[in-house]
């Protein structure tokens, strides 16, 4: 059964993510994992809730051959 | 609380190479001391995973050999250090405390072990940590946590747990730690020792067992200020082994320490570090709003300053953090699961289910970060907050999650690379310490040590010793 609760996501749409990401986890270990989950998603929704406009990311790539 | 002795152990690594160097201490009796006080108290503390004692008195017997000719190499000669486990040591057990490295045997120094063993230091064993260097204290992992010298009850905050314990109770003059989120300063905070966090590039990171490439920092835990920067001096430096190192050359960092610090300008951003709030603990604040007075009798004026986009730095950290971390370990994550502790499996974990557009606007949310700390700090010379929110918590109390739901005072330091310090400022009703931290701007290391020194020499918080 499919439930959606404070920790941000159902526990279907869940398992779906875990899956997609190859964690091959157990239904004991999802339901675990998945209120660890919802503090990163406020963390998540932060960062896209920021107007970004133009800015670059903070690490660039270095061509030399040495790096 | 008993006051500063003479004993041996205790000795401030200044005090020590300043005998040894006259010939007055021989390092083999420095290096047995350190020793013997390991036998006596590591039985409660748990502070080490490895302990050296006969390769340890070996390189003692050599540094006494080659002082004794003239070879007196600086004041980290015959000094005894330890090492968070995560740093390479050629033929000795690296663990990072987890049991999927439970076995693991390096065959090269990392970069900065080199260094010290260059400067002469003595390694007298590698030190507990949280496991990778990240999650809580785990009393089901093979390596015990360790305890907190100020009251065993407590926690010594993580992850250079170890570090914090053994240094604190003198069974080693200094220890090198790791950060990525504040496990440097942290467990200094909490142990009521010297925590030093340079700036990223300062310091090559070059075999060291990685959590988050861009945010992992290595640095020096030492019982003085004076002893950070002497370890910062051997340890600092362009390494070819590690790209982001810089090329600039390292400044003379004990050189500026006892100069006044009349006329520097702090600013003080209490809109996030000294806000009353569930999270945090209202004698801390206080604590360190005496340091602030201090500073300022001291010459010093306050500023108070607003660091523009700072609540963004806690989930910036926590999300490279993440994606880092599991491309790091994901080999593992998914062949051999059960090595890991839960809670770090679970960390760790999460770097699988935030997405590449995740960890780019991180990315570019870091950027925002950097140049806000970069205009809050445009008039004055340094930042000073409290380093912990929090007192350091009994082991039943320790809750894993509030260090996500929580505020951070490190954390942002690791996202933007600034060179951050916590020194003792005092203690809580309770006699746990309370620790301040002194943030400088970009390679500006000398500045903070400078005004952690002053602040140091006034207030005179190192003389004190835990009661263990």
């Amino acid at each position: 059964m499919s439930t959606t609760d404070n920790d941000g996501v159902s526990s279907e749409v869940f398992r779906q993510m875990a899956e997609r990401a190859g964690l091959g986890l157990t239904e004991e270990e999802l339901e675990r994992l998945r209120p660890l989950y919802g503090l990163y998603l406020e963390f998540v929704n932060q960062i896209h809730s920021v107007d970004l406009q133009a800015e670059e990311i903070a690490l660039a790539y270095n061509p030399e051959w040495q790096s | 609380m008993p006051d500063a002795n003479d004993q041996l152990y205790y000795l401030t690594i200044q005090e020590a190479a300043g005998k040894i160097r006259r010939r007055e201490l021989s390092p083999v009796e420095v290096v047995q001391a350190s020793l013997d006080r390991i036998d006596a108290t590591e039985d409660r503390l748990h502070s080490f995973i490895t302990t050296l004692k006969d390769e340890a008195l070996e390189q003692a017997r050599t540094a006494e050999g080659e002082i004794s000719k003239g070879e007196y190499r600086g004041p980290l000669h015959g000094i005894p250090y330890g090492l968070k486990d995560l740093y390479d040591t050629a033929g000795i057990r690296t663990t990072a405390a987890s049991k999927v490295d439970f076995d693991r045997v390096p065959d090269e120094d990392a970069t900065v072990v080199t260094r010290l063993r260059e400067a002469g230091a003595v390694l007298v064993g590698k030190l507990v940590m949280h496991e990778y260097a990240t999650g809580a204290p785990d009393f089901t992992s093979p390596f015990q946590p360790a305890r907190n010298p100020w009251n065993l009850e407590h926690a010594t905050g993580g992850s250079s747990s170890g570090s914090g314990s053994s240094v604190s109770a003198g069974q080693v003059m200094g220890a090198l730690g790791s950060c990525t989120g504040g496990s440097i300063r942290g467990p200094a905070s909490l142990c009521g020792i010297v925590g030093l966090k340079p700036t990223y590039g300062r310091v090559s990171r070059h075999g060291v067992v990685t959590l988050s490439w861009s945010q992992d920092h290595c640095g020096p835990m030492t019982r003085t200020v004076w002893d950070s920067a002497a370890m910062l001096q051997a340890i600092a430096g362009q390494d070819p082994k590690d790209p982001t190192t810089s090329a600039a050359p390292a400044p003379d960092y004990t050189g500026s320490l006892g100069q006044d610090i009349e006329g520097l300008r702090i600013g003080v951003p209490r809109h996030y570090f000294f806000e009353t709030n569930p999270h945090v603990n209202p004698e801390v604040v206080a604590v360190v709003e005496k340091g602030l007075g201090a500073l300022q009798e001291l010459g010093a004026s306050l500023e108070e300053v607003t660091v523009p986009n700072l609540e963004l730095a806690r989930a910036v950290n926590a999300i490279i953090m993440a994606g880092e971390s599991y491309a790091f370990h994901e080999r593992n994550l998914k062949e051999r699961p059960d090595d890991f502790g839960e809670a770090v499996r679970s960390r760790f974990r999460m770097g699988a289910l935030i997405s590449a557009s995740d960890y780019v606007q991180a990315q570019r949310c870091r950027q925002l970060v950097k140049r806000g700390f970069a205009e809050a700090m445009a008039q004055v010379d340094l930042l000073v907050t409290p380093t912990t929110a929090y007192p350091a918590p009994r082991f039943e109390n320790y809750d894993t999650a509030f260090t996500l739901r929580g505020p951070s005072f490190t954390a942002p330091f690791n996202v933007t690379g600034l060179p951050a310090i916590s020194i003792p400022c005092g203690f809580t009703e309770a006699g746990l310490p309370v620790g301040m931290q002194l943030v400088g701007k970009p390679f500006d290391e000398p500045t903070a040590l400078r005004a952690a020194y002053a602040y140091e020499q006034h207030a005179g918080w190192s003389q004190l010793r835990p009661p263990i």
